[in-house]
């Protein structure tokens, strides 16, 4: 079992890759995000991180839909890209009207009623953030149950985590897996693969179907992971023998 | 550590490697944004449990107050307050349903931009998201150029029901100054023909039954029981308990028709003949009307003369020497000014010899005109059997009780317990004025208009204030006559072809798409819109899409993604009624004729707008403020809100809508916080305010005959000729009505039948057909979602019910399911009158059908004198899918 110093660089990491995720939903593209993806060193990046045996096939699947648009667009004027890219964005996370847009991306349209926001799992995420001590800023409208917003939280989870581990805080860093788990198992994971099929199947552009298989092999794997860390965890200090 | 995933070991490393692979990938895109959450010293948790007073107003009797629970930040229910002096508890299914509006997942959530230049029914906008900072700077730019080029080149449509907001964009297109101000109402869902010439004698938008003291109603047309909400069939409910008898005269056997004493099928737009055929009876085979009324309250005494205009005099008033028609004293055996006090006994009757000419009381004109209308030449015209007729006509004037008197406060009033009322099944006709003249007619003869029980105006009520709303023959002054010109201002023509003018949207499709015909000399180029939804409301959709792609740039402000915004090149998202703050007064609309209360009442937010929505005054101030016209646009609210001292805004400084909203109230010498407590703050009026006939300080008469009509038609014919214009039909221009057959039955034979539509209390006045409780209960409704016609015309047509049928017109055909009813006339069919969507969500999906595809727009399917249109009827075939 990995010690302290492992389990804060695994956390801070995972906090990285879901603030990553987070802006992808919470955020509109701007011209930046062209320049990213045409960029030489982000092409060469991309085709050395497909190589890297860590990954799961779904996540090297994404990540080539994205290298196929970098490759698709590198040609065309940045503020064409940009445009397609705010198209597809638009369509695919702003829940317009049904049969063009999935669903949006609330926990309450996907778990209760597709037609409605603040039912029962907003509530529900609310209270988590609140005994997690984080909220929502007043200029912040978006429902507590967006994507973006569950993605957040968990970032928000997961570099407390890092930090508890730096600091020898075990107890605290537990504290923090055991939320992550429970939030990742009660609330993103029911819904957000199912969000990430609909944007898989519906998405006009390889960058966002790419990004969507990203985030569900992701936080699919996330909880695994959180689930054996807390299990090796606990038999560690079962055997006395924990981080 | 050893990661184990579907059943494969994965080293430590490799998963952290893989891990900062995917972040590195995420930072090299996207960068390091800051996260929604903030930590650290979080707000306190909010426990609460309240219920906030608001207010709906999704419906004609609004404003209804409301009141919303909300717990823990969310709203949970929606309740009628038993409180508020308007509904006093009662709430329609709109507004228990009105949460799924707040919380629609559909709601435009962010202003969007399009990005494909094609428009058309159908045609993918491709929205992409943008700030709100960038979306007003564009508006702004492209309303500032028309500002400064000529501001005709907008057309600005704001048609929410009833509230404030929708008034304040109206606003916003007057600061900028075009005279072109609606692109909805007065299509096919309109009785505009009511509100232009209701204002010339009821002083009203509406009229209406006075539903608290009538004991007998006669509706042509009309479903209010479908129309107005829980809290007009409140009043409705109380009035029939009280022993209120409804006739309905109507083609379909209506949900206001199922309750009444009697349902009257009817030849569809043939109502003309009836009411002028009643107007015989009564006044050449009963002989039985309320004289004095006629003599003491309307111009039916007044001397006309060969030409047909009346007879006058000039006398002094003031400075000035006006000319006022003169009557026949029968005691004195002389002609006098009209309102001379000296007068003993003004004639109706009689044929008299002065001043050289012949002259004749315009009632007696009546008396010879109407007689070619006997109730059997109606009977034939509109299968009303003429025996009913008879019978309808001697039960009006039986239960007009004509002399009776009634104490009201202290004060002896008239007493005219009978009205009969036309709804939009008349109205939103081409020959609908002479219909709606006819009936004010009828309403006159037995003395009931603005008297107790009696026919009066109802919303858009105003009082005459000065002898300057009054014309020199005593009559009110039309409300919405304009001023003649050509080429036209307005991009409806209307300042050309017609002497009223009130929003006729047909006409700006025609125009926009055929400017030569009436040699505008401007375009539009721009155009705002604010919750109408014209495309859907006017007629024939594809004419009206066309229309809309002559327009280059188009601002929608809108809650969802309906079939005009997508026609729009910039939406702007608006907050919804539970998100709102808005002053209303406190007047009850249609049914309680605009008395009772007199105050305010508060809608305010439940929440805060989700999403990025904001509110409109909000968003039209940035505009304003980046045109430059942001003291235009202050001054504008100080008078439109009447602002008054110490709460006047300043020309240079910008203000938030809220600040505003306060300012409105005090300045009517409201407590805000008060208001905000409590809902509503007024005081309950003496019903005698209703009846300003007689009570009012400013005395009016009625006009039986229409002389002025008359008059201006002449100018208006000669206008026109100067022009070279003489394909615009100016016969309508009479001053007693005539029945002019409806252009419904002048299509081909093979369009053997009409179709026609109704609606569901749970539509109409507001975007419900987008809330899937509406949708459900709507689906429990035996017809509204299908098309109901005779067994017979079903038999004879192979149709069985619940099989589709195509409903084809002369310009499209739609398809919907048969129901079979006795309900309805034998050559009739009805749909519902809300559907068709193709980009409202969830109405999209639904299947059913609207009439306005089928709805064929033209000139000559224009109401001459009111621009109403032909669009409650439409000839069409019927035949088996």
């Amino acid at each position: 079992m990995d010690g302290p110093k492992e389990l804060g660089g695994l956390a801070a990491v995972r906090g990285r890759v879901y603030a990553f995720l987070s802006s992808v939903y919470l955020n509109i593209p701007g011209l930046d995000l062209v320049e990213n993806i045409r960029h030489e060193t982000f092409m060469s990046f991309l085709s050395g991180i497909s190589c890297d045996t860590g990954l799961s096939e779904q996540m090297r699947v994404g990540l080539d839909e994205v290298q196929r648009f970098a490759g698709a667009v590198r040609e065309q004027p940045p503020e064409a890209v940009w445009q397609q890219l705010a198209v597809d964005r638009t369509r695919l996370f702003r829940g317009i009207k049904p049969g063009y847009s999935p669903p949006a991306p609330y926990e309450s349209s996907y778990r209760g009623q597709e037609q409605t926001v603040m039912g029962e799992w907003a509530v529900s995420v609310l209270r988590e953030y609140a005994r997690a001590g984080v909220f929502l800023p007043d200029d912040r409208r978006e429902p507590p149950d967006h994507i973006g917003v569950e993605l957040d939280f968990m970032r928000f989870l997961a570099q407390r985590e890092a930090e508890s581990w730096q600091t020898g805080a075990r107890h605290e860093a537990v504290g923090c897996l055991e939320m992550e788990q429970s939030f990742l198992d009660q609330h993103i994971v029911p819904w957000v693969p199912v969000f990430c099929h609909n944007v898989i199947d519906m998405a006009g552009l390889d960058f966002y179907r790419g990004v969507a298989r990203i985030t569900t092999s992701f936080v699919v794997d996330d909880l695994e992971r959180v689930q054996e860390i807390l299990h090796l965890l606990l038999e560690g200090n079962r055997n006395g023998t924990g981080a | 550590m050893e990661a184990v995933r579907n059943g494969t070991k994965k080293s430590p490393k490799k998963t952290l490697s893989a891990l900062e692979a995917i972040a590195d990938f995420g930072a090299r895109l996207f960068g390091g944004k800051p996260g929604a959450l903030m930590s650290g010293q979080a707000p306190p948790e909010v426990l609460e449990d309240v219920w906030v007073p608001s207010v709906c107003n999704l419906t004609n009797d609004g404003p209804c107050g409301i009141k919303v629970h909300r717990v823990n930040g969310v709203t949970v229910k929606i309740e009628g307050n038993k409180a508020h002096p308007n509904n006093e508890g009662v709430l329609c299914p709109k507004g228990h349903y009105g949460i799924l509006k707040m919380y629609d997942s559909y709601r435009i959530k962010s202003p969007l931009k399009r990005t494909n230049p094609e428009k058309g029914i159908g045609v993918d906008p491709r929205w992409m998201e943008i700030s709100w900072d960038e979306a007003l700077d564009i508006t702004a730019e492209k309303l500032k150029k028309i500002y400064l080029e000529d501001p005709r080149k907008l057309e600005v449509s704001a048609a929410e029901r009833g509230g404030l907001h929708s008034s304040l964009v109206t606003l916003f297109g007057e600061v900028i100054g075009t005279p072109n101000l609606k692109f909805d109402g007065g299509g096919i869902r309109c009785s505009s023909t009511e509100h232009v010439h209701g204002t010339g004698i009821h002083a009203a938008f509406t009229c209406f039954p006075d539903i608290k003291r009538c004991n007998y109603s006669i509706y042509f047309g009309r479903n209010p029981m479908a129309t107005h909400g829980a809290s007009g069939n409140k009043v409705f409910g109380e009035a029939r308990a009280r022993g209120l008898k409804m006739v309905v005269i109507d083609p379909v056997l209506s949900v206001t028709a199922a309750k009444a004493e009697e349902w009257i099928p009817i030849k569809s737009g043939t109502d003309g003949a009836v009411i002028l055929s009643m107007i015989n009876v009564i006044i050449n085979e009963l002989n039985t009307y309320d004289a004095a009324f006629l003599k003491q309250w309307t111009n039916a005494p007044y001397l006309v003369g060969a030409d047909g205009y009346f007879l006058r005099k000039e006398v002094a008033a003031g400075d000035k020497v006006i000319r006022k028609p003169l009557v026949w004293d029968a005691q004195d055996g002389q002609a006098r000014v009209f309102d001379d006090p000296d007068i003993r006994e003004r004639a109706l009757l009689g044929d008299f010899d002065l001043e050289g000419g012949r002259y004749r009381p315009a009632f007696q004109l009546l008396q010879e005109h109407v007689r070619q209308y006997t109730p059997e030449w109606a009977a034939e015209i509109s299968q009303v059997p003429a025996e009913t007729i008879r019978r309808l006509s001697a039960e009006l004037v039986t239960e007009a009780r004509i002399g009776s008197t009634i104490m009201i406060d202290g004060k002896e009033f008239p007493f005219r317990p009978a009205a009969t009322k036309l709804g939009r099944g008349v109205d939103a006709r081409q020959n609908s004025s002479q219909a709606y003249l006819a009936n004010e007619i009828l309403n006159m003869l037995v003395g009931n208009v603005e008297m107790p029980g009696g026919h009066l105006g109802g919303s858009g009520k105003y009082k005459p204030r000065s002898p300057s709303d009054i014309s020199d023959d005593g009559t009110l002054k039309p409300h919405y006559a304009g001023k003649w010109k050509f080429p036209p201002d307005k991009i409806d023509g209307s300042d050309t072809l017609f002497y009223y003018s009130y929003g006729m949207p047909q006409l700006k499709v025609l125009n926009i798409l055929n400017p030569e015909k009436l040699s505008f000399d401007y375009r539009l180029e721009g155009m705002i819109r604010y919750h109408s939804n014209g495309i859907m409301s006017i007629g024939d959709h594809k004419m009206v899409a066309e229309a809309l792609k002559k327009i280059p740039f188009f601002v929608s402000f809108s809650i969802i993604n309906d079939e005009m915004t997508e026609f729009a090149d910039i939406v702007l998202p608006d907050a919804m009624y539970l998100e709102r703050w808005e002053p209303m007064d406190l007047t009850t609309k249609l049914i309680q004729a605009g008395f009772v209360w007199q105050g305010i009442t508060l809608r305010q937010p439940i929440a805060r707008p989700l999403y990025g929505c904001r509110e409109i005054p909000d968003i039209l101030t940035d505009l304003a403020e980046r045109m430059e016209i942001l003291d235009k646009w202050n001054m504008a609210l100080n008078r439109k809100l009447q602002l008054k001292a110490p709460y006047l805004m300043a020309p240079d400084r910008k203000y938030e809508w809220v600040d505003v909203a306060e300012r409105m109230v005090r300045s009517r010498g409201v407590d805000w916080e008060e208001l905000k407590q409590k809902g509503a703050v007024g005081q309950r009026r003496s019903d005698k305010t209703a009846y300003m006939l007689y009570d009012g300080n400013l005395k009016f008469r009625l006009p039986l005959y229409f002389e002025n009509l008359k008059r201006v038609g002449e100018e208006l014919k000669n206008n026109l000729l100067k022009v070279g214009i003489d394909w615009w039909d100016t016969s309508d221009y009479v001053a007693l009505p005539y029945w002019r057959p409806s252009v419904l039955y002048s299509a081909p034979a093979e369009y053997d039948m009409v179709c026609t539509y109704h609606r569901s209390v749970l539509l109409g006045q507001a975007t419900t057909v987008n809330n899937p409780y509406c949708i459900e209960a709507l689906e429990q409704e035996a017809y509204i979602t299908k098309a109901r016609m005779n067994p017979a015309a079903a038999m004879q047509r192979g149709i069985r019910d619940g099989e589709y049928v195509y409903i084809e017109s002369q310009i499209g055909k739609v398809k919907a399911r048969a129901a079979l009813s006795e309900g309805i006339f034998p050559n009739v069919i009805a749909i519902g009158g809300a559907f068709g969507q193709w980009a409202t969500p969830i109405a999209r999906d639904l299947g059913w059908v609207n009439i306005g595809a089928i709805t064929p727009i033209g000139f000559e399917r224009t109401d001459p004198l009111s621009g109403a249109m032909e669009g409650h009827g439409l000839a069409v075939k019927v035949y088996k899918a």
